[in-house]
């Protein structure tokens, strides 16, 4: 017995159709309207239980759909977009405000550093006051740089001391060039706080400076000594 | 007879000395601070009252190569004086070999007084109100009643100050190399303190220190060999007290007055 895909086969090909045509006359068939594809039984047995499928269902009684089912969608899509909307309306000022905060923010922390707030202080008594709170910030290696020039461009030898006792905090991120500070500092106690830096410091090579600061005439003999033993030592 | 002519010559030249050998100042009566840089000598500045009578003179003592000391009329050829900003600068003369100039000044006692004295001498200053800074190289430092605040920087001396107040927000900065450093402050006095005594130190407080850390030798007057490195505080903290010296003691305080 030839198989539903054979008979279909067999009939497409001796009424020369193609797959819509098929479907076509076979649904015609099913109605009634065409009787082309009645040449084989097993196509009419396949299409007379299809015929008894259709008409089964036909019978079926059909369900009435609610007449208030489309306002009920419609009120539940309104209901819905309306609270996505006002929802929306209240979350926005406060994102805007968040916003626009982190822009201050940003602009403020861009501006804003230990270095820029210390060139705005006057007095020596805002200044020392200043450098010694910074005991209880974190520095930043741009915040270390300042620091070390600092050294070179103040002028009162108690905040340099200030910054020098600071920065003995900081002592692994201070590079060569920082005691190079050595070569141009003539006030014997900032020489003495470097000094006590530079005894504490195993990472920078620093003998050239000190043998220069050894050999300066007119240097404190208290400084002069802490340097040679410091030399010794080496 | 002689010996009355040479009682009163020596009377005048002691009255001359002590009447004309000083000029006067009061024209700068209105300036807010007075700027003294000095090589060698020492200086002795006094505030005075602040009536309408301020007394404000400079007297200057020369000591020559020769060691002979005296008080000098031609103030102007060892010291220039010079107002800019409201800011009166006082310098003497670079020296000459050995030669120091002395200063005696009386300046109006709300004037900010700051001294630079760049080779060495003794510096005494007395009742300031509004604060004084000094950056000194040989010698010591007296301040006694000063008010506000102090910032000292000293060499080869030991520093000395007592306060008749304290501004709360200023910090209060002493420091020296070989010397010792005193202070005296009022009993309610608040204060976050930074002391450094690198070696043959001990520190001495007649306040409550307040620390988290141990001070060796803290009202043990036996000299450490250790660093004495410490942050503390006093009546609970406030301004900045830095008390540092590199070899010597150092000792707080309470004032008298």
């Amino acid at each position: 017995m030839q198989s539903i895909k054979e008979v279909k086969e067999t009939i497409k090909k001796f009424w020369n159709m193609n797959e819509d045509q098929f479907d076509k006359e076979m649904m015609d068939y099913i109605d009634g309207v065409s009787k082309k594809a009645i040449d084989n039984e097993h196509f009419k047995e396949e299409a007379k239980e299809l015929r008894q499928l259709l008409s089964d269902l036909k019978d079926i009684p059909l369900k009435k759909v609610e007449t208030n089912i489309d306002e009920e969608f419609k009120r539940r899509i309104v209901k819905k977009t309306s609270k996505k909307q006002r929802s929306v309306r209240r979350i926005w000022p406060y994102f805007a405000a968040a916003a626009s905060i982190l822009i201050v923010f940003f602009i403020f922390i861009r501006d804003r550093s230990f270095e820029s707030d210390y060139q705005k202080l006057k007095t020596n008594t805002d200044k020392l006051g200043f450098i010694y709170n910074l005991n209880q910030e974190q520095l930043s290696s741009n915040d270390i740089n300042w620091l070390k020039n600092e050294i070179k461009n103040e002028n009162n030898p108690n905040i340099k001391v200030t910054i020098l006792d600071l920065l003995s905090n900081y002592e692994s991120k201070l590079d060569k060039e920082f005691f190079n500070a050595l070569e141009v500092e003539t006030t014997p106690t900032v020489l003495m706080a470097l000094l006590n830096i530079v005894e504490n410091s195993n990472h920078v090579e620093y003998e050239e400076e000190l043998l220069a600061l050894s050999e300066r005439k007119g240097l404190d003999i208290t400084v002069r000594q802490k340097a040679d033993e410091i030399l010794s030592i080496q | 007879m002689k010996t009355i002519k040479y009682i009163l010559s020596i009377l005048s030249v002691v009255y001359y000395q002590n009447t004309f050998s000083q000029i006067d100042l009061s024209v700068y009566k209105h300036v807010e601070r007075i700027h003294v840089t000095s090589y060698w000598g020492n200086i002795n500045a006094v505030g005075t009252f602040s009536g309408n009578e301020k007394e404000f003179t400079l007297g200057v003592t020369h000591t020559n190569n020769s060691n002979i000391t005296k008080r000098v009329d031609d103030v102007i050829n060892y010291v220039s004086i010079e107002e800019k900003n409201k800011i009166l600068y006082i310098e003497t003369r670079l020296p000459s070999g050995f030669e120091s100039i002395n200063l005696d000044l009386k300046i109006p006692e709300d004037i900010l007084l700051e001294i630079k004295l760049i080779r060495g001498g003794e510096i005494f200053v007395d009742n300031f109100n509004n604060g004084v800074e000094i950056n000194s190289l040989n010698g010591s430092v007296k301040l006694d009643r000063i008010g506000e605040y102090a910032i000292v920087n000293a060499t080869n001396g030991e520093i000395v100050a007592n306060f008749k107040h304290l501004n709360k927000n200023k910090p209060v900065s002493l420091i020296t190399m070989n010397g010792g450093v005193t202070i005296e402050l009022p009993e309610n006095c608040r204060r976050e303190l930074r002391l450094i005594s690198r070696k043959n130190g001990y520190i001495e407080s007649d306040f409550k220190i307040e620390s988290s850390q141990k001070i060796a030798n803290l009202n043990k007057k036996k000299y450490s060999k250790e660093a004495i490195i410490s942050t503390a505080k006093i009546n609970g903290g406030g301004a900045l007290l830095f008390l540092s010296t590199e070899n010597g003691p150092i000792a707080i305080k309470k004032s008298k007055i």
